[in-house]
């Protein structure tokens, strides 16, 4: 092997010019005595010796200038990717040198393949002190870039993952995705700071996406060579964040997935409780919500686990759209089942109404209400009904309704969700008439609940407005007490004034009727009673039309009036006249008889024990 | 090569040249070039080599030094014989 030179260029020259000058120094020296004859001789040989071997040596050295620029250099223990090349060139015996022209050490991996000792090394660096974070120094973005293409080229080939594994400590894992985590919540901080959005240029976060997309491939690769190794125990001494960042890439089983959610959200919780929170933007909770939607079946098994604790669903995540999310698609009937959903909705429930009443859960989403509003839909029958099963005692359906009803958008949102409402609703077998008489009472209790409810809402509404009306001319009779002079305060409006408003009121122009909003509500309540009767008798017969129950041409059921006054009693004369007069069976009788009584008498009875219950 | 001078005074003379030299030496930068050559400018085998030679060089130069002294010393005693014997 040949040998190996290591020089300091401005050394060298140094030296060169030193060794010119004794040179000269001895050219200098002339002496032609005889007795001197033995010291020139010595003198000749310095000579010899500088002249003919070191002066061309070192002028060979320093007229090579190719090397110009090219210094040894000292690689420090944090500079990822030059310790990384060190390692590298170390191992072949070569040394380190600057190079100006050529790739900065971030891209000297780029040019050729990968090979498992390229990977070995870089597993090595990362699990040495180049792999934490010195001082909490982030890493540089080039540095970031360059690890997430090696990591992402690695994780592309089976044989390097082979290789980089072993080779990476649990300490390395640690270390790295703490730094890389950290390092991205500090840049979403910094973008978020200015006007609390991210724009398209301030995300600077790729490659640490990427970093961490990598690790996970390469962990689930390794899984599933190994099944019997257990990924998740990687995550147990990362931050919480550092840990969903991986975690969310590891493909996770429901179950897993929710017991380490829980796990991880529970460890974030305290961290915000108990220090002063300095980083803005998605939290753990936030990530790992987020890869519970995307999982199948993970949102209602993680809604199970934290039924002890809501909390941990919905007062987590910096986005409180994600908790929401999780909650109606885990409590949806299509996911979870019922005896499972009368467990944790009422829980959910109530983590609603506590939260309204703390403001700093209503500043962190104002939505609260409408967020509850969502959650309830195919579940008001459980949840409102006074006979229901369910453990919601009369206080707290009362608050249900109160935050629902508070909230314009939150009422709008329950309207607005018509399927998933009816969602609740059971779908009997069409022989079993109890049963279908049971689930016909159930569109009408449910028809009650939300129509009583409206009601409420359009009550509250005309008193609210009253209010402002009555106020207006209380502030007007106070304007009167100031412009009088010397007469007897009152904050009663009188004389030319009360004419005024009653001349007003007679004229309908006064704000909040509540009179007749109560009458238009009954009058509505009427209607829509008779029409989800009409409608529900109308398919019955249908049904016993096509099973030969009823004649094909038997008289077809009445159909109610809308526009008169009393469509109730009207609509409930003619079908009564309509059953007499049909000659059907005493079976067929008996049903419709049910089925319609179901609307109207249970109807109401739900109707006034909710009205009831509305009014306090 | 010219004829030795044999009186006294060009022998003392002679002594006298070699000093010179001698002293010129001294000061020579080649005694201590060695200590440019170090470690510290340069690793490898053949730096350790310049190193060596470099020490020798200056050993040499000492030694050329060293040597000339002596000769003049020789030049001075026998100076001194001759005026011993003249006297």
């Amino acid at each position: 092997m040949a040998g190996l030179l290591g020089f300091d260029p401005s050394l060298v020259a140094a030296l060169d010019a030193a060794m010119r000058r004794a040179l000269a120094d001895l050219d200098c020296v002339r002496c032609t005595d005889v007795d001197a004859t033995a010291a020139m001789r010595r003198i000749a040989q310095c000579r010899s010796l500088l002249a003919e071997r070191w002066l061309p040596f070192t002028a060979g050295v320093l007229g090579c200038r190719a090397m110009d620029g090219y210094r040894p250099v000292v690689v420090e223990a944090g500079d990822l990717t030059a310790v990384w090349a060190a390692a590298v060139t170390g191992r072949e015996g070569w040394r380190l040198l600057t190079d100006p022209l050529g790739p900065s050490p971030a891209d000297l991996v780029g040019a050729g393949p990968l090979t498992a000792r390229d990977a070995i090394a870089l597993a090595t660096v990362l699990s040495g002190a180049a792999g934490a974070a010195p001082f909490g120094a982030p890493l540089d973005p080039g540095e970031v870039a360059w690890l997430a293409g090696v990591l992402g080229r690695i994780a592309a080939d089976p044989s390097l993952v082979a290789a980089f594994l072993p080779a990476f400590t649990t300490n390395g894992w640690t270390a790295l995705c703490d730094r890389l985590a950290r390092d991205r919540q500090l840049r979403m901080t910094a973008a978020l700071l200015d006007d609390a959005r991210v724009s398209q240029d301030e995300i600077e976060w790729d490659a640490i996406d990427t970093a961490f997309a990598a690790l996970g491939a390469m962990v689930v690769d390794d899984h599933e060579r190994h099944p019997l190794s257990r990924p998740v125990l990687l995550l147990d001494e990362m931050t919480p964040f550092a840990a969903a960042m991986l975690a969310q890439h590891l493909v996770l089983g429901a179950g897993e997935l929710a017991a380490l959610t829980r796990e991880l959200v529970t460890r974030e919780r305290i961290l915000i409780d108990t220090t002063a929170e300095t980083l803005l933007g998605p939290r753990a909770a936030d990530l790992l919500l987020a890869t519970i939607l995307r999982t199948p079946g993970a949102a209602a098994t993680y809604v199970l686990t934290v039924r002890d604790d809501p909390g941990l669903l919905l007062g987590v995540s910096d986005d409180p759209a994600l908790g929401r999310r999780v909650a109606i698609m885990g409590t949806d009937p299509t996911e979870m089942s019922a005896a499972d959903a009368e467990q944790a909705v009422p829980d959910l429930v109530r983590w609603y109404l506590d939260a309204a009443q703390r403001s700093t859960e209503v500043v962190r989403n104002p939505a609260l209400a409408s967020d509850a509003a969502d959650l309830v839909a195919p579940y008001l029958l459980p949840l409102l009904r006074s006979t229901s099963a369910w453990e919601m005692p009369r206080r707290q359906r009362r608050a249900l309704e109160d935050l629902l009803l508070g909230d314009d958008a939150a009422f709008d949102h329950l309207l607005a969700q018509r399927d998933r409402v009816v969602a609740g609703l059971g779908t009997p077998l069409p022989t079993d008439t109890a049963a279908r008489v049971a689930a016909v009472r159930d569109i009408a209790d449910l028809l009650a609940l939300i129509d009583t409810m409206g009601q409420a809402r359009v009550l509250r509404s005309a008193e609210a407005a009253r209010a402002e009306w009555d106020l207006l001319w209380t502030v007007i009779g106070y304007g009167q007490n100031l412009l009088r002079l010397g007469g007897a305060a009152s904050t009663v409006a009188s004389g030319a004034v009360s004419v005024l408003r009653r001349a007003l009121e007679a004229g309908g122009w006064a704000w909040g009727d509540v009179p007749a909003a109560r009458r238009n509500a009954r009058a509505d309540y009427d209607r829509l009673t008779t029409v989800a009767a009409a409608s529900l008798v109308a398919t019955t017969f249908d049904e016993m039309v096509a099973a030969g129950r009823i004649p094909h041409d038997a008289a077809l059921p009445p159909t109610p009036d809308p526009s008169a006054g009393d469509t109730g009693s009207r609509y409930s004369a003619a079908f009564s006249a309509w059953l007499t007069a049909g000659g059907f069976d005493d079976d067929v009788v008996f049903e419709l008889a049910a089925i319609k009584q179901a609307i109207a008498s249970d109807h109401e009875t739900t109707a006034d024990e909710n009205a009831q219950l509305l009014d306090g | 090569m010219p004829p030795t001078p044999t009186t006294p005074d060009a022998l003392r003379a002679r002594a006298t040249q070699l000093r010179s030299v001698a002293s010129t030496l001294d000061r020579c930068e080649a005694i201590d070039l060695h200590r440019r050559a170090g470690d510290d400018t340069w690793i490898g085998p053949t730096p350790r080599r310049c190193h060596d030679d470099l020490i020798t060089i200056g050993h040499l130069v000492l030694l050329a030094g060293r040597d000339l002294r002596a000769a003049a010393h020789d030049l001075d005693r026998r100076a001194a014989a001759l005026d011993v014997a003249g006297a």
